[in-house]
């Protein structure tokens, strides 16, 4: 029986399918056909032997992703087929300026209509005993302001918003 | 069986060196009381101890550096001793003196030499009197216009440092006097948040230039010895990253002569127990006086690796009272150490942070290949500490071995989970050409790693493969056309094969 497990790469879904013969697992990723002799010789860990060559390898899944190393790297692959968490991204969006990471607000330096300059700091924030400032990314001016000093901050939280010239 | 008049050892500390510490009183049959906040109820020093009291609310402010707590803790306990291990309270004389008032064997130098040595401008002063070149700097006021007197003539580029500081932090770099009174509101405000104490002062800026430390032991009886360099050179925003012994910049009379002014510092301050001599040398092999931490350092292991000493068990030694077991000639060292240090940071978003639960860690295993993780399988590296996993350390027989067998460790070093590492970024640095020829200097992240980025994005198809295989193998979830589908092929049916999760497959010969 061939299963068959989505993952979301970028913008695709690369469905990869597995079929057993006995020892042997034939995978299909795409155009290519591994035949891998596969073992689980402890938990989130895998001996394998592809193409004459033997690894191991270590993987496990935690909500809807499945984190493998191979090879001396480690990647995280999306699972296809579950629900996605939607993040921001730190700054993506034309002016609005987002936390890069979890903290707090130490002071918040402009208010809605300010005009600002590019390199110009519009937000303190503290983390990991850190100071870090959030600054504008060109000239424009403050749109919204949507943190207050001393307030805690998750990572891809909106901080400010501004309008570029 | 007890190897030490300590009986019963509180460790003020949490991570990796609360562990290292648990281990070497393990190994002296000394029995050992962990702390922890909320947060590291589950974590390993908490597991490895023989007893934990819970200390208070994740903030260190509200826990690890609640001293009249952790020594109300070790009263009850019936704990002969507290090691502070780094960081946190290692630092703090009138920590040091609420333990001894409370007939407790804090275990580290004296309050008095903490005061003398522990303050940067104190320090100085001790190590000039002392005939000791010192960086050119100033620490006589902390009022702006003096300040910035004082910048102008020292000449730019100037730091600005915190006077309770380390680690960088309160650390501003200014180029000119424009940048100067940012840099000192700047610095002040962060040496407050992270010391309580925003006094600060300055130092020229020595261009590219080697940080190189010394490893120092003074006994209750008057014995002191070194314990020969580390080489610190690779920071990156002022924070170690890889450090190395010996110091491949190091003539063996440079070394003899900043092994003198380390003893003479000792001297002058009357030093006990474990402690460290920083200094800066330029090209031209001037050396500079820095500053003293007096404290066990995060890389002591390199020194414990070419020396054979386990300077935790000789802090523990002779806090106890006994005497140095050796002379500065029977010391030496042999091979060749280097620490890495394995952080939770993302190298794709300016290597902050990158917190999370740890799925998996296998940690690499080998002849002289040595883990000090404070994180492992299970662990949750968070927001409030720092975001350190492990330090790995090897011992090579000459300094090209040593980086070869680290390449093999990283390599075979695995975190697994939604924490991000900078493994791929230490392996892509010690395969630099300057990084391979000893040509290491406290700015080389800076100018030649600047825009490094982690190896391009698409997974190779034997990855997919993998993690296919894994979910084959493992068992996972069967992927229902929606939720309530699911639902229904989990509930209906307590016996149906949906249910299992060992692999089952139909048809299978």
């Amino acid at each position: 029986m061939e299963r068959e497990f989505k993952y979301q790469i970028g913008d695709t879904v690369q469905a990869v399918r597995v079929d057993q013969e006995g020892e042997l697992f034939l995978v299909r990723v795409g155009e290519r056909t591994f035949h891998i002799a596969a073992r689980l010789s402890a938990p989130g860990r895998l001996d394998l032997e592809v193409e004459g060559r033997r690894l191991r390898a270590y993987a496990v899944a935690a909500e809807g992703k499945q984190h493998v190393a191979v090879d001396g790297q480690t990647w995280t692959l999306q699972r296809a087929d579950e629900r996605r968490r939607r993040r921001s991204d730190g700054g993506a969006s034309s002016g609005t300026l987002t936390a890069a990471m979890p903290g707090r607000v130490l002071d918040v330096l402009v208010v809605e209509g300010n005009a600002v300059t590019k390199g110009d700091t519009l937000v303190l924030l503290e983390a990991m005993k850190m100071e870090l400032r959030v600054t504008a990314p060109a000239d424009g001016h403050v749109v919204k302001v949507n943190c207050q000093a001393g307030q805690v901050v998750e990572r891809g939280q909106v901080l400010v918003e501004i309008a570029t010239d | 069986m007890r190897s030490s008049m300590l009986r019963k050892v509180l460790i003020a500390n949490r991570g990796e060196i609360a562990v290292r510490i648990i281990r070497a009183c393990q190994e002296m049959g000394i029995a050992t009381v962990a702390v922890y906040s909320d947060v590291d109820a589950t974590a390993l020093h908490v597991a490895l101890a023989d007893a934990a009291v819970r200390i208070g609310p994740p903030a260190p402010a509200e826990s690890y550096l609640r001293g009249e707590r952790i020594i109300e803790a070790a009263r009850e306990h019936g704990c002969d001793a507290i090691h502070p291990g780094y960081g946190f309270l290692s630092e703090n004389a009138d920590f040091a003196d609420a333990v001894g008032a409370a007939g407790i064997i804090f275990v580290g130098p004296t309050s008095t030499a903490m005061r003398v040595m522990g303050s940067k401008t104190s320090a100085r002063a001790t190590m000039q009197a002392a005939g000791v070149p010192v960086v050119p700097g100033y620490q006589a006021s902390q009022h702006d216009a003096d300040l910035c007197q004082a910048a102008d003539e020292i000449g730019y580029p100037v730091l600005v440092k915190a006077t309770a500081g380390g680690g960088g932090k309160g650390m501003r770099a200014v180029h000119d006097r424009a940048g100067l009174p940012y840099a000192l509101e700047s610095a002040r405000r962060e040496a407050m948040n992270a010391f309580g104490d925003d006094r600060i002062y300055l130092e020229k800026r020595i261009e590219q230039p080697h940080h190189i430390e010394f490893q120092v032991f003074g006994d209750q009886h008057g014995n002191a010895v070194h314990l020969f360099e580390r080489e610190c050179s690779i920071q990156r925003r002022h924070q170690k990253i890889i450090e190395e012994t010996p110091s491949p910049f190091l003539t063996p009379d440079l070394r003899q002569r900043m092994g003198e002014a380390a003893m003479a510092a000792v001297k002058a301050a009357g030093y006990t127990n474990a402690g460290t001599l920083e200094f800066l040398v330029d090209h031209a092999h001037n050396f500079y006086f820095l500053e003293m931490n007096t404290r066990l350092q995060v890389e002591h292991p390199i020194t414990e690796l070419v020396t054979g000493v386990d300077l935790v068990k000789l802090q523990l030694r002779v806090a106890a009272g006994e005497p140095l077991p050796f002379r500065q000639s029977d010391l030496s060292q042999r091979g060749h150490a280097i620490e890495c240090r394995i952080y939770a940071e993302d190298p794709a978003n300016q290597f902050l942070p990158a917190i999370g639960k740890v799925l998996l860690a296998v940690e690499p295993a080998g002849p002289n290949v040595r883990v000090d993780a404070g994180v492992t399988t299970g662990d949750e590296v968070t927001l409030y500490y720092d975001p350190m996993i492990a330090k790995l350390i090897v011992l090579g027989e000459t300094r090209a071995d040593a980086i070869g067998k680290m390449q093999w460790a990283l390599q075979h070093y695995v975190v697994l989970g939604d924490v991000l590492t900078n493994i791929a970024f230490l392996r892509d640095l010690l395969a630099h050409g300057r990084f391979q020829t000893g040509d290491t200097t406290t700015d080389f992240i800076d100018t030649d790693l600047a825009n490094w980025r982690p190896a391009a994005g698409t997974p190779p198809d034997l990855v997919l493969a993998v993690a296919a295989l894994a979910e084959t193998l493992q068992g996972s979830p069967v992927r229902a056309a929606s939720a309530s589908e699911h639902n229904r092929l989990l509930t209906s049916d307590p016996f149906s094969p949906w249910q299992q999760n060992d692999g089952f497959r139909l048809g299978q010969r």
